[in-house]
């Protein structure tokens, strides 16, 4: 009987919720789960948030399984005990700083960090010895048994094991003390819990990378699984858990995942499906399924509407011809269409062949904008330039053999020899753009980095660790595997910095040697403007408030369409307001064919809005009837409360005492005339 | 005609005008007031000087001292103005205020009004906009209003009173004439002081080549510090861009003394400051009070003292009236245009006091 947990790669998500959790989605843009009193999955979630506002840690349950498929659980008759150690750490603070496709040894050795002389973060700490202090490294935790619980707090740290927490005060923001906990469910399954989103640091946040100092509470590491049988033997098992920010839009799902970076790298260096890839090159004649691989490309394309404004991915996307005909008379369309789909870079890109630095496919006068419509990899600095997204290689190759006519259209098709679970953890994180990405980046592209197809390769071990502690400098991309904390140590520190910065960028589409000129360096004009990964980090949401008194907390009518992070006006308000940001959800999921995804959950209270009229700016009297809402976070929060309260109070009493005249007055109030002064 | 409410008085504007005229009506006639605001009563506040004789006139209202909590008004506030000269000195040697000088809280004192205003029988709508005032042949009024939440109603009054404020947004509308002495603007942002820093409680004005700084603490480690200077020159110099905003500061010496261990947030605001006068007697059953009918320089304190005795003038004129007298209005737009003049007059000799950039755009049309 061979073994093995599943999900092999787990993502766990932070919150700030104290007393609530939700468990992760078991399908790819599946909707997280409610946890019973038993930690197991009840239904699909109906609150993200706690009742005081706070959004839900995330849990990911590993389970064990046979290959058969059959679950192994302390309930199964002929098991004795499940014992679980996790080892979680951040090595953010120890690692470079983040220079875009700078150290990607994937473009060469060239490109390693030492030869691109990019700094460390925290230069200042200079031995090995003082650069080591920079891991959060709170040593592994184990659990077993049912319905238990321990944290990767500083009063649970293993005997003799050199620990590392980061300083206890901070300047700006919140120290952080842990990075998660274990729980187990009623049968013995293993929880994986992230930390609270806390982050601090000393310095001032002035760039997506983040700044030295600081230190958040992302991590990621080894799982280790011991199942003793009743005759006495027992099987020993490994996976991975990364601990990613919320998704805040779970249902959409980004155009590259994940799971198709490990479905493309494992295809290509793993022998995972010989029949379309073997010996270095695709099989011209292999056989796409149209719902397994094409459907999902253009439905995550069609989707992206409700988080971001791509009107262009839209008209794409429509059934503009029969997708599905398979037929020679529909060869045209097919290969029309597969010639929006931008190709991959070299890496490095070798000119004059740079397809994603080209926005758009002319037809003599006619142009569009090429497929997908989304940043690439490095629209940002002048090195290793990757201005616009391309879908993977084998995610083109796919789209090329449905385009040549070898596909077929079956839904009962043969899955991919991959634990749908495997899958369905990974594929709910962004694969493509990584500049860095949001959960992991562009080391995952690395076929160095893992043992299997989707199964990361381990570094050392357990008591290496104990021993040495965990190494600060060692590029895992050069080979030998991951310790705990690699595969998150790249993304920006603090997260919430990316997430504030990296939503939409400026990308100068005229010139494939430079993004950025001039001093300050910015965007080369002209430019496109393009987005990162909208399904984490929406930026355009259709409000979803249908009360009239939410509405007047809100300042928008139900259906139009506004900034996600409206109100959120710098880097330090995202570290401390990450949480009051609202949850995209589809709120038409019961019914077949057609979503309807809305903002909810925000915690408006928050927010203060006004709407200001142009007047102010211009002077001119005249421009009094246009206004522009201003949605900001009151800085001084005791004013709030003091006037809120007070205002508030007196506000309403005078309204009940007002209106109470109307009702005896009046007939039912006439509904308001139609239009709005406020313009977007 | 739907959700009809019928009153007397309407008065557009709920801040210290248009309280001050509900009250005066509602104690010395048996007038029905209703009165519209349009905020919900959160927007944020910046205090003023007042003096001992305001204590009179909310007597003359009907409003005790004790009506008020003690930080409605905190007495000896320092208030010093380096004007005429590099040299700072108190302020009331320079512009010859009456003595015993008072920093008002005007959130706390605004609420206060309205409350009362409340308690006496006065109906007050917040939130609420004026869509349209329509004058019929008896000269009676009939105004459309809607609410943030509630939606559309209207009012029928006898009279009609604007205490919008600068804007004046009623005689607006109604096409009433004005006549502008300046283009005064003002420029400024809200300052944060850290918990653990002592700020000293006080006013601080300041004149520059271009214009005049005024810092004044507020309540809650709060502060206001805002730029007096003329709306063109604002243009000019792209004032509203914070490092020219800035770069004026740096000009000053007390004021950034004052400011050194305070930070901000955001883009500076801009709002009128301008002095004007407006005539009402275009049109029967209408008078417009405080800022609404005339509005001051700052540097004059005026601004709340006329505030409270021009309504308490209005409140006279429409009580008068509806007792049948003539010409009550007449008289009423008589006397706030001799207060006007006088006005005029102590505000040329406030700037003449400041001889030190008389060439500059700014100074050389006041002084």
């Amino acid at each position: 009987m061979n073994l093995a947990i599943h999900p092999s790669v787990g993502i766990a998500r932070l919150g700030n919720s104290l007393t609530d959790i939700c468990l992760s989605p078991v399908t790819i843009g599946g909707l997280p789960f409610d946890a019973d009193i038993n930690r197991n999955p009840s239904q699909p979630i109906t609150d993200f948030k706690d009742k005081l506002g706070r959004i839900k840690r995330q849990g990911q349950p590993f389970t064990v399984v046979t290959d058969t498929g059959e679950e192994i659980t302390l309930d199964h008759p002929n098991v004795t005990s499940i014992e679980w150690t996790v080892h979680l750490a951040n090595k953010k603070a120890a690692w470079y700083q983040y220079s875009e496709l700078q150290g990607n040894l994937l473009y060469g050795p060239q490109n390693s960090y030492q030869n691109q002389q990019i700094s460390f973060r925290n230069p200042e700490k200079k031995s090995e010895h003082e650069r080591q202090t920079l891991i959060i490294d709170p040593g592994p935790r184990t659990i077993s048994g049912r319905k238990n619980s321990i944290g990767f707090d500083k009063t649970n740290v293993p005997a003799g094991y050199p620990a590392q927490y980061p300083p206890e005060k901070v300047q700006f923001g919140v120290a952080v003390t842990t990075l998660g906990d274990l729980l187990t469910d009623s049968s013995g399954r293993l929880i994986v819990l992230g930390g609270y989103g806390n982050a601090g640091g000393n310095l001032p946040l002035t760039s997506y990378g983040g700044s030295s100092t600081w230190h958040d509470d992302i991590s990621d590491g080894a799982v280790y699984c011991t199942v003793t049988f009743t005759d006495g033997s027992s099987v020993s098992l490994t996976a991975w858990v990364v601990v990613g920010s919320p998704d805040f839009a779970p249902e959409i799902v980004n155009i590259s995942t994940l799971s198709d970076t490990m479905f493309d790298v494992a295809v290509r260096n793993f022998d995972l499906v010989p029949d379309m890839y073997s010996n270095g090159n695709y099989n011209p004649n292999y056989q796409a399924n149209y719902q397994r691989d094409i459907l999902p490309i253009i439905n995550r394309i069609g989707r992206y509407q409700w988080v971001s404004n791509v009107q262009s991915m839209m008209a794409f996307t429509s059934n503009i011809f029969d997708f599905t005909d398979n037929s020679e008379a529909n060869w045209h369309n097919r290969q029309n269409y597969l010639s929006y789909f931008r190709r991959n870079d070299a890496q490095p890109p070798v000119p004059p062949a740079l397809p994603q630095e080209q926005l758009f496919k002319e037809n003599g006068t006619d142009i569009f904008p090429m497929m997908p419509l989304n940043s690439g990899s490095n629209s940002v600095s002048n090195t290793n330039i990757m201005k616009f997204l391309a879908l993977d290689q084998t995610q083109l190759f796919l789209m090329q053999q449905w385009a040549n006519g070898y596909f077929v259209n079956n839904p009962d098709y043969d899955k991919y020899p991959v634990d749908s679970s495997d899958m369905a953890s990974v594929g709910n994180c962004v694969g493509l753009p990584m500049c860095p990405g949001i959960e992991v980046t562009w080391s995952l592209q690395n076929p160095i980095i893992y043992a299997a197809p989707y199964r990361i390769l381990q570094y050392g071990n357990e008591q290496q660790y104990a021993a040495n502690g965990l190494t600060p400098s060692r590029d895992e991309c050069e080979g030998g595997g991951c310790e705990p904390g690699d595969l998150t140590k790249r993304m920006a520190c603090p997260w919430q910095a990316d997430f504030f910065q990296c939503t939409i960028q400026l990308i100068n589409f005229t010139d494939p040697s430079t993004n950025k000129a001039g001093s300050p360096a910015a965007p080369l004009p002209p430019t496109y403007y393009s987005y990162w990964w909208p399904p984490q980090s929406p930026w355009d949401v259709l409000v979803g408030e249908f009360t009239a008194d939410g509405q007047a907390a809100t300042n928008v009518p139900a259906g139009q369409q506004m900034n996600y992070a409206r109100g959120i006006n710098s880097f330090t308000q995202m570290v401390s307001y990450w949480y009051a940001l609202g949850f995209i959800r589809d709120i038409n999921s019961n019914s077949t064919g057609f979503p309807f995804f809305v903002e909810t959950e925000r915690n408006n209270e928050i927010f203060t809005y006004d709407n200001v009229p142009i007047s102010q700016i211009s002077g001119n009297k005249e421009d009094n009837e246009t206004t522009i809402p201003v949605f900001y976070i009151e800085e001084d929060t005791q004013v709030i409360k003091k006037r809120s309260e007070k205002g508030r109070l007196l506000m309403e009493h005078l309204e009940e005492v007002g209106f109470k005249k109307i009702e005896v007055a009046g007939e039912r109030m006439p509904l308001p005339r139609s239009g709005t002064r406020n313009r977007r | 005609m739907q959700n009809l409410l019928e009153t007397n008085v309407l008065i557009v504007g709920g801040g210290p005008a248009g309280a001050s005229a509900a009250l005066s009506l509602l104690k010395y006639s048996n007038l029905n007031v209703i009165i519209v605001e349009e905020s919900d009563l959160a927007s944020v506040k910046v205090g003023e000087q007042v003096n001992s004789s305001i204590f009179g006139l909310l007597e003359y209202m009907g409003i005790g001292r004790d009506d008020f909590t003690q930080d409605n008004f905190i007495l000896g506030y320092s208030s010093t103005a380096a004007w005429g000269s590099e040299r700072i000195s108190v302020r009331d040697s320079i512009f010859n205020t009456e003595t015993e000088s008072f920093q008002l809280n005007r959130e706390e004192f605004d609420y206060t009004l309205l409350e009362k205003v409340s308690e006496k029988g006065g109906i007050i709508f917040p939130r609420t906009k004026c869509l349209q005032f329509d004058q019929k042949d008896d000269n009676s009024w009939d105004v459309d209003l809607k609410h943030d939440t509630k939606g559309h109603f209207a009012v029928h009054a006898d009279y009609l009173i604007d205490a919008t404020g600068r804007s004046g947004s009623v005689g607006r509308k109604l096409g009433l004439e004005s006549t502008r002495y300046d283009e005064l603007t003002a420029i400024g942002k809200f300052l944060y002081c850290k918990e653990s820093q002592h700020v000293k409680q006080d006013i601080v004005i300041e004149s520059i080549e271009d214009g005049w700084w005024y810092c004044a603490t507020l309540p809650n480690q709060k502060m206001t510090l805002t730029f007096f200077t003329d709306a063109s020159i604002i243009k000019e110099k792209r004032l509203e861009k914070i490092e020219n905003w800035n770069e004026l500061l740096s000009k000053t010496t007390h004021i950034q003394h004052k400011i050194t261990a305070a930070y901000s947030v955001g883009k500076p605001w801009v709002k009128n400051a301008f002095s004007q006068v407006t005539d009402i007697l275009s049109r029967k059953n209408f008078l417009a009070v405080g800022d609404a009918v005339a509005s001051f320089d700052p540097i004059s304190s005026m601004g709340i003292g006329f505030a409270i005795t021009s309504a308490c003038n209005a409140a006279k004129a429409i009580i008068d009236a509806n007792l049948g007298y003539e010409k009550t209005f007449t008289s009423y737009q008589e006397n706030i245009n001799a207060i006007y003049h006088q006005y005029l007059q102590t505000k040329a000799f406030f700037y003449q006091k400041e001889q030190r950039w008389s060439n500059s755009a700014f100074w050389r049309k006041r002084i």
